[in-house]
């Protein structure tokens, strides 16, 4: 059978038989979904019954799965068998290639689980994009050494933002053609990722965890310190702590530019009237706080001890949850998927499109609701 | 009160080192501020008396930054165990009227003790003023100075003999310093301490007013207004039929 026979013949069965995809297998297919489990090469040959050198001659392409393994692995990583065959455009994205909001707290391990998921982002993105085109990338050109804050200004100019609090900034990122997605991998270790973006596969991407995203204000600040780094860093190496500086600058100005904020700011550390900024602005009351500090307005020890108060009363502090906010919940994948379904493309379509569960579909669009279910016992 | 007008009437009350004295008092009660909510802090105590001690702590301050100027000297009221910087022939004299609330200084009373009292009643020495306009003097502008020289030579003695004082009011604790007001005072009341001003102005007023920016009518937020819409819209199929 050659190889356009066996494209053919999953193009035409939607049940690939394991046989077949065994001569077409794919190797990086088994580590993204190995990845996407947060298994270890044993975990996996464990789980399916070989030793670990064999899972990893599979991935390094030196040896191929017999069928019954492959119907084997299938099983345990959660995916169709075809899911293992050739045949579709595929992103491959180093973790190295990716800014990642919390660096050194962040596992390997998970660094590499959550550049698997925007590898599934950008082929769902793919997927769509063959039926309903995606608004154009719009973000300006930003000279090499531009300062944050000037890039941030910059920013605001190039997309026409009024000035005062910026207004739906996620919506307003997607419709400019960036993705942002919320990581459907709600798993503890994954938390510890945060949030990062990546501009190596060719339309930016943002994703952030659905831990940042309990909070609106840790959320748009998050955006807004990622979409920093694409405007700042997309030429240059991730990792750098000073990066993440830079970021966390543009942010700030950004959202609450100095010559705005500043006037608003209190003359003294006033909590009560912080907390008022911080529902307007749609920032932290500590990046308000911080934002006096970094004006001068007020000393550092009055910044120091401002943290000590807002950390004793954080406990009785109330999360704003990001779903309250329209403007604020990722939505660019979703409106796709909706404008290619009214045009014929259904769930079972792009799940056979893309060789994963239907329940996989949905969870990267976003549609699945990730607060927990009242369950009567 | 415009912020011309504050410059005018510290030149014509303090002399030469009005402007001065203007332009730092609020740094300088900040910084206090600062230190005694360190303090507060520091001493791990629940009551906030140590704070409470920036009444002291603003004495020794004003008499520390002020003290020395050209026009200066210092003045104890009797009955007291501090001294009181007296500039131009006008006692400067700080008030802590509230812990929590800036405008409470509209009915906040003068707790008058003997020692206060002395502020209002007591003679006090005259100390010419300085009208060497021309020891350097780079914070002062034309105006300034034409300010000073129009006002005449005799003020300091006026101002002395008028038992002149001029009040520092503050509403502050140890979570921030809420306003800085100062002023002069034309009367106080000896049973209830009423303050009758003749002229007062908030120093941090610049910054509360330029706090709003745009009418409140108009104030948004970041979940007001349209949400801007992804523009997404399907490929166009080419048509077999064509």
């Amino acid at each position: 059978m050659s190889d356009d026979d066996i494209q053919l013949e999953l193009i035409s069965e939607p049940s690939t038989p394991a046989r077949t995809v065994a001569k077409s297998f794919e190797a990086a297919r088994l580590t993204q979904a190995r990845v996407l489990r947060g298994l270890t090469k044993a975990a996996l040959a464990d789980l399916v019954g070989v030793t670990p050198a064999a899972i990893g001659q599979f991935e390094a392409r030196i040896t191929t799965p017999r069928a019954e393994l492959l119907t084997k692995l299938a099983l345990e990583l959660d995916v169709p068998v075809e899911f293992f065959a050739t045949g579709r455009p595929m992103a491959e994205l180093d973790a190295a290639e990716a800014h990642f909001r919390s660096l050194r707290s962040t596992r390997a391990s998970d660094r590499a689980r959550a550049a698997s998921f925007v590898e599934q982002v950008w082929e769902l993105s793919f997927a769509l994009e063959k039926r309903v085109q995606f608004p154009e990338i719009d973000l300006p050109e930003i000279t090499p050494g531009t300062e944050p804050a000037e890039a941030a200004r910059a920013l605001r100019a190039a997309w026409g933002i009024s000035p005062g609090p910026l207004p739906h900034l996620v919506a307003t990122i997607e419709s400019r053609g960036v993705i942002v997605s919320i990581l459907s991998l709600a798993s503890q270790e994954v938390a510890r990722v945060d949030a990062f973006s990546t501009s190596s596969l060719g339309r930016p991407i943002i994703v952030v965890t659905p831990e940042r995203a309990q909070n609106v204000y840790r959320h748009r600040f998050t955006c807004a310190h990622e979409l920093g780094h694409l405007l700042l860093h997309s030429d240059a190496a991730p990792g750098d702590l000073s990066q993440e500086r830079e970021a966390d600058a543009f942010a700030a100005e950004f959202l609450c530019p100095a010559d705005q904020i500043g006037p608003s700011l209190p003359s003294s550390m006033n909590l009560p009237s912080l907390e008022r900024l911080s529902r307007r602005w749609g920032v932290s009351t500590q990046s308000l706080v911080r934002r006096m500090g970094e004006l001068r307005t007020v000393s550092d020890s009055s910044v120091r001890r401002a943290y000590q108060r807002l950390r004793s009363v954080e406990s009785l502090a109330s999360d704003e949850p990001v779903s309250a906010y329209k403007g604020e919940m990722p939505s660019l994948l979703r409106e796709a998927y909706k404008i290619a379904g009214e045009h014929g493309l259904s769930l079972a379509d792009l799940a056979r499109d893309l060789r994963w569960q239907p329940r996989r579909v949905t969870e990267v669009l976003g549609m699945e609701d990730p607060r927990p279910a009242l369950k009567l016992v | 009160m415009s912020a011309e007008g504050g410059r005018k009437w510290a030149l014509e009350t303090f002399g030469p080192d009005g402007a001065k004295v203007r332009a730092k008092l609020p740094t300088v009660m900040k910084a206090l501020h600062t230190r005694m909510a360190d303090a507060q802090d520091a001493s791990g105590m629940r009551a906030r008396g140590v704070y409470g001690n920036i009444w002291r702590g603003a004495l020794e301050t004003l008499v520390d930054e002020f003290g020395k100027l050209q026009g200066a000297f210092l003045f104890t009221p009797k009955g007291a165990n501090y001294k009181v910087v007296c500039l131009n022939g006008t006692l400067l004299f700080p008030w802590r009227f509230s812990t929590d609330d800036p405008a409470a200084i509209s009915n906040a009373n003068l707790i008058t003790s003997p020692a206060r009292l002395a502020l209002f009643t007591q003679a006090r020495p005259v100390q010419e003023e300085e009208l060497d306009l021309d020891f350097e003097r780079p914070e002062l502008t034309d105006a300034d100075r034409e300010i000073l020289t129009s006002y005449g030579s005799h003020i300091a003695r006026a101002k002395s003999e008028a038992r002149s004082v001029v009040l520092i009011a503050y509403s502050s604790s140890s979570t921030g310093l809420h306003s800085l007001e100062w002023g002069d005072v034309k009367s106080v009341d000896g049973d209830t301490g009423h303050v009758e001003w003749d002229f007062h102005e908030s120093l941090l007023a610049p910054t509360v007013q330029a706090a709003v920016q745009t009418p409140p009518t108009k104030r948004a937020d970041f979940a007001t207004g349209v949400i801007p819409q992804a523009i997404v819209v399907p490929r166009l199929v080419a048509n077999d039929d064509e």
